[in-house]
């Protein structure tokens, strides 16, 4: 055994060793005792909290569950801002950063976008996901170059025989269908089956573009001079609802109806959903388009923490490089 | 996971004797939970979102359990795959941040495991499964439905990953 062996199993057994298993919240609500008086004094503190920092009304008002609302072409209750560019986006944006170790207390690369991801497929290995995110700014296109140059200057990058071909993947039947599956999406008239594909830029070394996940037919390899236009569109609209979301705490009626609006500008083959995952249990209450580009669709994220929320809806705006508003088409 | 959740979450009461399946679920869910939940907060890196993981794994189970052939395998696979699609989840909410741990760890396990938790998620869950299951690659893929072959290099690339990042 090696001496990283050693120590990932060593450190997999330590932290399985603090491991809490406790009894479920959704269990204690039906019982009586301590236990239920606990989670009765948790949930009396949480909302004392809200109302102290002084919580909008949107916020208490959006615990709705609403089926998945039904608009029209002019979405009632949002603001057409929302799918535009503005600079408090992009400085909300900026605010998220990833965070490097348990506590926080390094702050790390702006977090990447969806439409940001690049699968790299290399010859003699399995692809691996990266991101554009550190190589350009929010204001800036992703270009063909920036695809290559992040793809083959990551730390795994193997010996690269060739030239690199900048390729278009669509995402198989079959692994849509097991998204739909896993619950993940939820979608109100049931899985389409004429799903826009997704469109995760893949890149291979005189090779084809496959890998477990992308389909071989359609392929469509693409040249330098690659249009990006569809992939800037869908970060365009990803920075600006992932903004909206994160400066206006939307009830979920207006991330539906947000979602909805975003999905019109990127056309009906895009799927338009929800989240089919459990709502969390503490802190949530604040919805949140998403703009996936790697399935092609829209949909409506149903918890995000609350003090996420807080500490993302009022960044440091003099901190963020100056920018100009940027229309989802671009202008 | 009390009976009186089960029975919330299903159209089935697990206190029902006539229930098919009660007490094989009950002795399952017994014997695997403590080891369950260990899992996907190895592979989640949060102990809250195990908890989720694990719960909703076998109340999907629940509902089907005289369709299941091989319950403890379901099992491990929905846990598996729900605690991928759970990382898959986190990085849609921008977030990466781990939950913070409930001990302070030793300095080398702490780094080990910020390391383990910045990789790709089929790695680290192939890692996990191998190093603390121990399962043979065989079985790592049938759970993570890929080929052996696969498996091999996502434990290799994982295993090659920790060591640039812990090594100096």
């Amino acid at each position: 055994m090696t001496d990283v062996e050693r120590r990932l199993r060593e450190a997999l057994e330590t932290v399985a060793s603090t491991t809490e298993i406790a009894p479920r919240p959704e269990a204690i609500v039906w019982q009586s005792g301590p236990e239920r008086r606990r989670w009765t004094v948790a949930a009396a503190a949480f909302i004392a909290t809200l109302l102290a920092v002084g919580v909008p009304a949107v916020f208490l008002a959006s615990t709705d569950r609403d089926p998945f609302p039904v608009v029209s072409d002019v979405p009632e209750g949002i603001d057409p801002g929302w799918l535009l560019v503005e600079p408090d986006d992009l400085a909300v944006l900026d605010a998220l950063r990833a965070e490097t170790g348990p506590g926080g207390e390094r702050p790390g690369p702006r977090r990447s976008l969806i439409s940001e991801r690049v699968w790299c497929l290399y010859p003699t290995s399995p692809g691996s996901e990266v991101s554009v995110s550190e190589r350009i700014s929010l204001v800036e296109d992703i270009k063909v170059d920036v695809l290559v140059e992040v793809c083959t200057q990551t730390d795994t990058t193997p010996a690269l025989p060739g030239t690199p071909t900048v390729c278009r993947g669509v995402y198989a039947e079959s692994a849509y269908d097991a998204w739909v599956e896993s619950g993940e999406i939820i979608i109100p008239e049931g899985p389409t089956g004429a799903a826009a594909p997704g469109f995760p830029v893949v890149l291979g070394w005189e090779s084809d573009c496959v890998s477990e996940q992308l389909a071989t037919n359609p392929q469509v390899t693409l040249t330098a001079d690659l249009s990006l236009d569809l992939v800037n569109l869908v970060r365009h609209l990803e920075i600006a609802v992932t903004g909206a979301a994160y400066r206006n705490c939307l009830t979920s009626a207006q991330a539906g109806a947000l979602a909805e609006a975003a999905r019109d500008r990127l056309g009906d083959g895009w799927i338009l959903g929800r989240s089919g995952m459990a709502p969390s249990q503490s802190g949530t209450d604040c919805y949140r388009p998403v703009v996936d580009l790697q399935f092609g669709a829209v949909y409506v994220l149903e918890r995000r923490l609350f003090e996420e929320h807080e500490s993302a809806r009022t960044p440091d705006l003099g901190t963020g490089a100056p920018v100009t508003t940027i229309g989802v088409d671009g202008r | 996971m009390s009976p009186e959740w089960i029975e919330l979450a299903t159209d089935r009461s697990p206190n029902d004797p006539l229930a098919p399946g009660t007490e094989e679920f009950r002795v399952v869910y017994r014997a695997e939970l403590p080891r369950l939940v260990r899992l996907a907060h190895l592979i989640t890196g949060s102990n809250s979102a195990a908890e989720d993981v694990v719960q909703d794994a076998f109340v999907a189970a629940y509902r089907q359990w005289d369709r299941i052939d091989d319950p403890r395998g379901y099992i491990y696979r929905a846990v598996v795959n729900r605690s991928r699609s759970h990382l898959r989840r986190r990085r849609l909410e921008l977030s990466t941040t781990l939950d913070q741990p409930t001990v302070a760890l030793p300095p080398e396990v702490d780094e080990t495991w910020e390391v383990l938790n910045r990789l790709p998620a089929r790695r680290r869950t192939a890692l996990v499964l191998r190093y603390y299951l121990d399962l043979p690659v065989g079985e790592i893929a049938v759970l993570m439905d890929a080929r052996p072959s696969t498996v091999r290099s996502l434990i290799k690339r994982g295993l090659e990953s920790l060591r640039r990042r812990l090594e100096p």
